[in-house]
């Protein structure tokens, strides 16, 4: 079984509206997998079938080699997750609430408990009731919820929402370490395409109801074309220097004063003489590399377009 | 089972209805002494104000108590299952390995058994309690005492209308869950006593077995279909 999870022509229809028409994601066991897309693009819709909230109106979606089916109860045993904001007894405290997950799940392992509140940097507010943790904490609860019973399967919708800079560096370390040191697989969604960058093994793009793109992130950062961005005062005259003057062919103007030029073999010096030169101001001249952002808006900008 | 029982009973903290219970069933109880031994009901030449055919002082305890804890039924229905639907709760049940209709059907047992029990001691308490005062001779009751706690007639009709009376809840619950407001369980409970008990002129439904009966009836019908849309539905 290479995919623990894997969705084939995955659509769900409710009253008449399409939500999500043709969503195929393949997550392989062990890794890291970001699923990204637009407010509206359906991630939250595919999450809740993936956890049997929702039933498909299309398509199949098969969990750890099995096809899931509405009676598939037992799959979401070896699965843990949040879905939107986590749920909570919030007159019950936190770690009565960590108790009773266990009772339902069936999961009695002595000391987990206490470690999913260590992991969760939550010991001390363990024994307050839910009702007065703040927005950040509960959705760290929400987390620690969700590893409790060391699931095979964690499926998390935007798990940093209202978490603070700390916090998103500490779950950033807690993703990594739940897929490497103990072998979960992550199928995560997230507004915040830095965070997905720096934990993700693959990426699914989301849009409009359709997967756009699986890719993995080596070949995003091997496909990551590095470019010379400049600004300057005249457009028409910088883009007549670079093709006529300097031969480039590849560059494209990204807004009204800047223009991205994907040739390595140049000199930042070179272009910045020679528009000197023909008397275009340069207001800033800078070699970057594409992030996932770039790569993201470039395919669902292109969606769009079609 | 039993277990999904029990873990209902502490997520809602069922200890508040239990005092809820105990709180209803002391004031029910001063009520009913003060109506039959302090005559807070009669009229001024000291003749008992009550409809013909309800000087027993049972049927006082049944109306009183009945009435009570039809809305105490409702009220936790809409708190163990309607609110919950409201604040995601139950989303939260869904993704446990765990039927959903069974999910339903523990939620919807742990209201009715904590209910039914409670209903069932506050009779008692209270015919306890009238009894034990007659007996004492202190005072003259204004009813007339028709408890037997001896015979198994009395404890036949407690259960049966105890039962019919939680029962009953069951209707309110299906009428919350429709609106999805626990307040619309509690104004459907209030409706549905004065249908059971209420009269117009001579007419009343109170002590028509057979609609009694279809009525519960009903209750578990719908109560079977709750569970029922538990496995179909989605939660939005």
């Amino acid at each position: 079984m290479d995919n623990i999870l894997q969705t084939s022509h995955l659509a769900k229809t409710i009253k008449g509206r399409d939500l999500v028409t043709d969503v195929n994601i393949h997550v392989r066991k062990g890794e890291i997998y970001g699923f990204l897309g637009p407010n509206g693009a359906g991630k939250t819709t595919v999450m809740r079938m993936l956890t049997n909230l929702w039933r498909p109106t299309g398509g199949v979606i098969e969990l750890f080699g099995e096809k899931m089916e509405p009676g598939s109860y037992q799959m979401l045993g070896r699965m843990g997750s949040i879905i939107e904001f986590p749920a909570f007894y919030e007159n019950l405290t936190g770690r009565k609430n960590l108790w009773l997950h266990c009772e339902y799940m069936g999961y009695y392992h002595h000391g987990s408990i206490e470690e999913a509140l260590e992991m969760l940097q939550l010991a001390e507010a363990a024994d307050q009731p839910v009702k007065n943790y703040s927005l950040g904490m509960k959705q760290r609860l929400g987390i620690a919820r969700a590893i409790l019973c060391r699931p095979e399967l964690l499926i998390l919708d935007e798990p940093t929402n209202g978490l603070d800079p700390a916090g998103l560096k500490q779950n950033r370390e807690l993703f990594r370490t739940l897929s490497r040191e103990y072998e979960m697989t992550i199928f995560l969604s997230s507004h915040l395409l830095s965070e997905v960058e720096d934990i993700a093994d693959t990426i699914g793009i989301i849009h409009q109801g359709k997967t756009l793109r699986e890719i993995s992130m080596k070949d995003i950062t091997k496909m990551n074309t590095a470019y010379i961005e400049l600004s300057v005062d005249n457009v028409r005259q910088a883009s007549r220097i670079l093709s006529d003057q300097l031969s480039l062919d590849r560059f494209k103007v990204t807004d009204g004063s800047e223009i991205r030029i994907y040739t390595e073999n140049i000199e930042t010096s070179e272009i910045s003489r020679a528009l000197a030169q023909s008397g275009v101001g340069l207001h800033a001249i800078s070699r970057k590399t594409e992030t996932l952002e770039d790569y993201y808006l470039s395919v669902t900008e292109g969606a769009e377009r079609l | 089972m039993i277990k999904l029982i029990k873990l209902e009973w502490i997520k809602n903290n069922t200890r508040k209805y239990m005092i809820k219970a105990a709180l209803v069933t002391a004031i029910i109880c001063a009520f009913v002494l003060a109506l039959a031994f302090l005559g807070i009901a009669d009229d001024p030449d000291g003749t008992l104000d009550a409809a013909l055919g309800a000087e027993g002082i049972s049927l006082t305890v049944e109306m009183f108590s009945n009435m009570t804890y039809l809305l105490l039924t409702s009220s936790m229905f809409g708190s163990f299952i309607i609110n919950s639907y409201k604040n995601r709760t139950m989303e939260l049940m869904f993704i446990y390995p765990i039927r959903r209709q069974r999910v339903l059907a523990s939620q919807i047992l742990a209201v009715w058994l904590f209910c039914f029990s409670a209903l069932i001691l506050t009779k008692l308490l209270i015919y306890a309690a009238v009894v034990g005062v007659a007996k004492a001779g202190v005072w003259r009751s204004s009813f007339v005492i028709d408890i037997h706690l001896g015979s198994l007639s009395f404890w036949m009709i407690l259960v049966i209308r105890s039962f019919v009376t939680v029962s009953l809840g069951l209707i309110c619950l299906f009428v919350g869950m429709i609106r999805k407001s626990s307040k619309t369980a509690l104004i459907a409970a209030f409706l549905l006593f004065l249908i059971t008990q209420g009269n117009v002129g001579d007419f009343s439904m109170a002590g028509n077995k057979a609609f009694m009966l279809a009525l519960t009836v009903i209750s578990f019908v719908l109560a079977g279909v709750v569970i029922g849309r538990a496995e179909t539905g989605e939660l939005n």
